[in-house]
């Protein structure tokens, strides 16, 4: 019984996001919708990193833009199949992932962030200067959206709201997936590598190696994300593999949580609505992203999701207020 | 069979020499206790014996191979487990995850993030809770490391190591800074382990190394002054006068 209701408290998040994905189009345009599940891909798979192992990779564009650029070329010049595109850009993202990863990975803490940093910068370079087949510093225009060919019927994602379901749909393969790997062994021992390091190599687990393997898997699930978004807007702006977009992720990250599987949807969500409501109105509203992460640091370094651990805590608190306390509670 | 042998082993941390020539073979099936005042070389000895350390001379060999060259992963896997003198956890994961770690880097170190089998699963499980039950933390299995008291993350933390199933079980000072009630306790569970388990061990609390150990080596300075059974070092000289000073 008690297994069962464990169960069903695990479920509550993802009936939670399914809520989210069905709502999300009535409160906002479909484009920008899209674009935060696109971005809670990316947020979940670089707390891969940061959460679960400890690795702050400040390159994740290098991976999102890496699949943006392949997809786009992939649709563009091939009139690819969608699912195809996706795959192959997931793919390039983890094989890019796998090499910059194996160099960056045997330095540790400041050089690790600034060698995945360089890498970043590197590849908006050479992005910029291959400007005939990448368009440089335009972008990549003319990515189309062919329908999702799947023999016994073809799914027309060309209408925004069918290419959200589209987005919407593979978000949440990918957060299941994702939350199959940090749930497993080999999720177990990341958080071993997070939480000490040098123990966990004194258990036999080769920590180098098992970071990798990090690397690769989180940077093809940012390539896969990265494609989708070229598809989304029909080009490949070269903002997609800029640091700054690697900044952005850091951001909602942390604003959502690293400490939960969940918060970095949350950082995401949060971070695009921002980003596409307040910007319109005021173009200073990165200000106001930077008083939010300010607060969060100060406050509430567990991000959004403990804001609302904080306020469930309360909230207990008060509806026990004048019974007996035996023992000392929890905070 | 000599299990582990060091063969001339320094470790010079730049002007000092920590490990000084020291040869060393461990008995397959004994306890083997290494005693000596602070800063004797003990703790140092065992980094290059686990490979933390790397010697500036000498070699190591564990069950007649020569590992002096190998990784720290790799030595433990050979199968070296350790417990550390300053407690060294995941303060994070609960006491359950803390050893299945180690039970689970016993079968399957490799980094391949396949899936592992139901009945490999359940096997680890019941593993876990077995050493659990052996120090006496099956009843915190559910805790978060660091919510435990010094005494209990101390014994978690040779559980880790025992988790690991050794062929040779290297414990530093296990009983590091326990209560008198704590280390009563600590010195039951290392007395139960001496039966089942090759033991290297480093401890200060020369009662409890007098009764379990089958050999005894000394160290002073980073060498190795003395080596034999307890009642033999006891009453040798030169460890009274490493320990009590020349009179």
């Amino acid at each position: 019984m008690a297994r069962f209701r464990q169960r069903l408290a695990g479920l509550i998040p993802w009936a939670a996001l399914l809520v989210a994905i069905l709502v999300l189009p009535d409160l906002t345009r479909p484009t920008v919708a899209t674009e935060v599940w696109v971005f809670a891909i990316l947020a979940l798979a670089f707390n891969l990193l940061l959460g679960y192992t400890g690795l702050l990779s400040f390159g994740q564009a290098t991976f999102f833009g890496t699949g943006a650029y392949t997809a786009g070329l992939l649709l563009i010049h091939q009139r690819a199949h969608p699912l195809a595109a996706l795959a192959v850009a997931a793919l390039a993202g983890g094989l890019v992932a796998a090499v910059i990863g194996y160099l960056c990975i045997r330095r540790i803490g400041l050089y690790f962030i600034m060698l995945t940093f360089a890498f970043n910068l590197m590849a908006y370079f050479i992005v910029y200067q291959a400007s005939s087949i990448t368009g440089g510093v335009d972008g990549l225009p003319g990515v189309p959206r062919p329908p999702v060919d799947l023999y016994v019927l073809a799914w027309d994602i060309r209408p925004g709201i069918a290419y959200y379901l589209f987005v919407g749909l593979i978000f949440l393969l990918c957060a299941m997936t994702l939350k199959k790997v940090v749930d497993s062994p080999f999720g177990l021992v990341l958080q071993a590598i997070r939480e000490n390091e040098a123990r966990a190599a004194a258990l036999g687990y080769n920590t180098a190696a098992f970071k990798r393997v990090a690397f690769i898997i989180s940077g093809a699930f940012s390539g896969l994300a990265g494609a989708l978004y070229g598809m989304l807007f029909g080009i490949v702006p070269i903002d997609t593999i800029y640091w700054v977009t690697s900044g952005n992720v850091v951001f909602m990250t942390l604003i959502g949580g690293t400490t939960s599987f969940f918060g970095p949807i949350v950082g995401a969500i949060f971070f695009i609505w921002l980003a596409e409501t307040v910007s319109v109105r005021w173009e200073r509203w990165p200000l106001i992203v930077g008083l939010v992460f300010v607060f969060v640091i100060f406050f509430f370094r567990g991000g959004f999701v403990e804001v609302w651990h904080r306020a469930y805590g309360l909230l207990v608190r008060l509806s026990q207020r004048g019974q007996p306390k035996y023992g000392h509670s929890k905070d | 069979m000599a299990i582990l042998r060091t063969e001339n082993l320094t470790v010079r941390f730049g002007a000092l020499t920590a490990v000084d020539r020291v040869t060393l073979e461990i008995q397959a099936g004994t306890v083997h206790s290494i005693i000596g005042p602070n800063g004797a070389g003990k703790t140092t000895l065992f980094n290059c014996i686990t490979g933390e350390v790397r010697p500036a001379s000498g070699r190591v060999f564990f069950l007649d191979r020569d590992i002096t060259g190998l990784t720290v992963y790799q030595r433990a896997q050979l199968g070296i487990g350790r417990s550390f003198q300053r407690t060294n956890i995941f303060p994070n994961l609960t006491v359950f995850e803390n050893v299945w770690l180690a039970a689970f880097a016993r079968i399957r170190p490799s980094s391949f993030p396949g899936p592992v089998p139901r009945h490999r699963l359940s096997e680890l499980k019941d593993r876990v809770y077995e050493v659990l039950g052996e120090v006496g933390l099956a009843d915190r299995a559910g805790y978060r490391a660091a919510e435990l008291s010094h005494g209990d993350q101390r014994l978690l933390e040779v559980a880790i190591a025992l988790g690991l199933s050794p062929k040779l079980l290297m414990l530093d000072e296990p009983t590091a800074g326990l209560s008198p009630e704590e280390t009563r306790l600590m010195m039951g569970v290392i007395k139960q382990l001496a039966r089942r388990y090759t033991i290297l061990l480093i401890e200060h609390k020369i009662h409890l190394v007098m009764e379990v150990s089958e050999t005894i080596s000394v160290m002073h300075f980073g060498r190795l002054i003395a080596q034999g059974p307890p009642e033999e070092i006891q009453k040798n000289p030169a460890v009274q006068e490493a320990y009590l000073g020349r009179r």
